[in-house]
């Protein structure tokens, strides 16, 4: 709790439009875990080039949660997908953990989690979970292990030898959530995990991530296109584009970080989601198509 | 799949859903026979009566003079039915004449070529699915291979094959594999490339090799679609097996049974090989549905299938 | 097929495929070589397999990452390659049967300019296959042509 140090005054610390060079909280460049530099990615169709994303500059520094918020198109899950080296840039660099985004991915830095739960129908909730460890070659004993705390940590014990399609959504995608963290990775990067999902189920499960961020002091990085769950969960909310995709802003949160839900009514909150949709305003998101 | 499977949907019994509909068109298959049967073989029978001078016979007895003629156009299903009796039932399964002997000779081939066939069409997939260069070159004559009609091959491939000195099973056994790789090479591809997107994006995020992403992912996607193609490969086979009989004049099996009927006008022999032949297939493609179906059921995908 | 990310170059098993061609070509040059020492007339067949092997040197030395330039190179060198092989054939086809000229040497060096010659058409084919273009027309073109040679390879082999 110490590592992030978020000052507990209640006011909103905005950050101006395009510094992000020295890092989001000037913090020394050992601590960052994600350094995105003139990052750029240009698709050809056969209807022409697509620009996904346009001279992205970024830094995340360890136990941030940081939230990339825009519409449809603007490059948030291109973004994220090229952290994971989902997608390779066609200018400028990616480094995760000092290392670049395919090394990283090698050697299984982060663990990722799809808006569809992308569970296995034919294993049981245990293997799932088991199955990155399975492939990093770990031992059938320390598979039991990590797939019991993982489980635990999701809260979803008991229910190992149970199969997909006998879980709800909610629970389908904590399992998901498990299996990301089952290989324990220090960065989480997840897609619109509860996007799928209806409101109630979504309060709890963005309810049991920022317990279990605070518990495990995991980076994570989270796209979301909800502007409530952006400000509730994170620390740091990047306001993106579309046509071209880019940064249009960094907002830094300055809510205390041990959060409920009735949070969500405060003054603070609030000024924090109009300071969000202004910016997604002002960055033409709101327009109607050309 | 959002709920856990509970009971507001009333349990769906396979046995009765298709039980009662196949045993009614089995009713009106009898009745359109037998009225086919009178209707086909009335020319004839009349011809018999007036040849022994009987001209006031009654329509029970021409109905009658139909249904038990001993060569007659069109056998009627008691008559079929009494053929294979005498032939399964009555008579020794090592004897010449028994239908099962014919029957086992048929069936063996079959299941042979077809499983080389399986396996053959898996390999293939396999292949074409991770060479692009495959791909895009096997297939389209893979899918060649399937239009020459097989009447016209199966007599060449035999005469080969047994020049070559390869006789008996083998060369039907060939023709078998010939048919049923195709269904299998097509719904394999179909199976191993099913995969969603993410979940091959996932495998990458954990650095899987090929080999692992193959069985671990691949591999079990395809298997409802193996066991579909496996379906109509099997039938398929029992197909070939017959079609191999013919051309070379063979003197066992079920298709050697059908040419021997037709040599002599026996028409009822004809039948009861047809017969026995449908049977078989019909068995073995149950089979092979309840052994996928029980496979799916393992692996938990009974809900999704 | 398997939403693999699309390389620039040759793949891994497409180099090891370069360095195959290139010992078989240079094997059956040997062996022809050899049985042209000896007395047979295996001239045209010592012409295919230099053909080849010139073509497999020439794909390494210049590392073609262009997959047009190397299958415009192994379509070429097969098929000049198989013509001179037929051409060798048919000069036999009158003594087929009395093996007259051909030795141990000549007989396993023209089977493997064969192989060399086949592998060389399976290379084009590979590197054909490799190509992405969003253009239709190509595609249709390539979409075509692939089956094609590969199906005439086939012909050539029997």
């Amino acid at each position: 709790m110490t590592e992030t140090n978020v000052p507990s005054t209640s006011t909103v610390t905005e950050h101006a439009e395009g510094d992000t060079s020295a890092g989001l909280n000037n913090e020394p460049s050992s601590r960052r875990v994600i350094d995105i530099n003139d990052l750029s990615l240009t698709f050809q169709t056969s209807d022409g080039p697509v620009y996904a994303l346009s001279d992205i500059d970024l830094d995340i520094n360890r136990g941030d949660f940081v939230s990339f918020i825009g519409p449809s198109g603007c490059g948030k899950t291109t973004l994220l997908r090229v952290i994971a080296d989902l997608e390779q840039p066609t200018k400028g660099d990616v480094r995760v953990n000092g290392m670049t985004a395919q090394q990283a991915r090698l050697q299984r830095a982060y663990g990722y989690v799809f808006q569809a739960a992308a569970l296995y129908p034919w294993r049981t909730i245990a293997k799932n979970v088991a199955l990155p460890l399975e492939i990093m070659g770990l031992s059938a004993a320390e598979r039991k292990k990590r797939v019991a705390n993982n489980l635990a940590l999701v809260n979803l014990d008991g229910f190992e030898k149970k199969y997909p399609w006998q879980l709800s959504g909610g629970m389908q995608q904590r399992a998901s959530i498990a299996r990301a963290l089952a290989v324990e990775p220090d960065l989480l990067l997840m897609d619109e995990p509860f996007g799928a999902l209806d409101e109630i189920v979504r309060d709890h499960l963005n309810e049991q991530l920022l317990s279990l961020w605070a518990k495990t002091n995991k980076t994570i990085v989270f796209v979301t296109h909800s502007i409530p769950e952006a400000v509730y969960l994170s620390t740091h909310i990047v306001v993106m584009s579309p046509r071209p995709g880019r940064i249009h802003d960094v907002i830094r949160s300055d809510l205390p970080t041990q959060r409920t839900l009735d949070i969500r009514e405060s003054p603070e909150f609030l000024a924090l989601a109009n300071r969000v949709r202004d910016g997604l305003r002002a960055s033409h998101s709101y327009d109607e198509d050309e | 799949m959002t709920l856990p499977a509970s009971t507001t949907t009333p349990r769906r019994n396979g046995l009765t859903d298709s039980f009662v509909p196949v045993i009614t068109v089995i009713a009106v298959i009898m009745v359109i026979w037998y009225a086919a049967t009178v209707f086909l073989n009335s020319k004839w029978q009349r011809d018999v009566f007036s040849r022994a001078d009987n001209t006031d016979y009654s329509i029970m007895e021409l109905v009658a003079g139909t249904l038990s003629q001993e060569k007659p156009v069109l056998p009627s299903p008691h008559q079929v039915v009494q053929e294979v009796y005498k032939t399964t039932v009555q008579k020794k399964i090592t004897s010449k004449r028994s239908l099962i002997y014919h029957s086992g000779v048929t069936l063996s081939s079959a299941l042979l070529g077809f499983l080389l066939g399986t396996l053959l069409g898996i390999v293939l997939a396999v292949a074409i699915v991770y060479n692009r260069a495959l791909n895009k070159s096997l297939m389209p004559w893979i899918i060649t291979s399937q239009t020459i009609p097989i009447l016209a091959v199966a007599p060449m491939v035999i005469v080969v094959l047994n020049a070559v000195g390869i006789q008996g099973l083998l060369p039907k056994a060939f023709i078998s594999m010939y048919l049923s790789f195709f269904p299998v090479v097509v719904g394999m591809v179909k199976g191993l490339t099913s995969p969603d997107v993410s979940y091959l994006d996932l495998m990458r995020t954990y650095n899987a090799s090929a080999a692992q992403t193959f069985w671990k992912l691949r591999l079990p996607s395809s298997l409802p679609y193996l066991f579909t193609s496996m379906k109509i490969a099997i039938a398929i086979s029992m197909v070939g097996a017959i079609v191999a009989e013919l051309p070379t004049g063979a003197v066992a099996g079920l298709g050697a049974r059908l040419l021997a009927g037709s040599y002599y006008g026996q028409t009822i022999q004809i039948w009861s090989a047809l017969v026995m032949a449908s049977i078989l297939a019909a068995l073995l493609v149950v089979l092979v549905g309840m052994i996928g179906k029980w496979v799916n059921r393992r692996m938990g995908l009974a809900q999704n299938a | 097929m398997l939403n693999e990310p699309i390389s620039a170059g040759p793949s891994a098993m497409q180099r090891k495929l370069h360095w195959a061609i290139i010992s078989v070509a240079t094997l059956a040059t040997l062996f022809l070589f050899i049985g042209l020492v000896s007395g047979s007339v295996v001239t045209y067949s010592l012409i295919a397999a230099i053909v080849i092997l010139c073509g497999g040197l020439v794909s390494q030395r210049f590392s073609l990452s262009s997959h047009w330039h190397c299958a415009f190179l192994f379509c070429t060198v097969s098929h000049v390659a198989a013509v001179f092989l037929l051409v060798h054939l048919n000069t036999l086809g009158g003594s087929l049967g009395e093996h007259v000229d051909s030795t141990l040497f000549s007989q396993t060096g023209f089977w493997l300019c064969v192989i060399a010659a086949w592998l060389a058409a399976w290379l084009c084919v590979e590197h054909l296959s490799a190509i992405h273009t969003l253009s239709k027309a190509t595609n249709l073109l390539l979409a075509v042509l692939i089956p094609l040679i590969f199906g005439i390879w086939i012909l050539l082999l029997w």
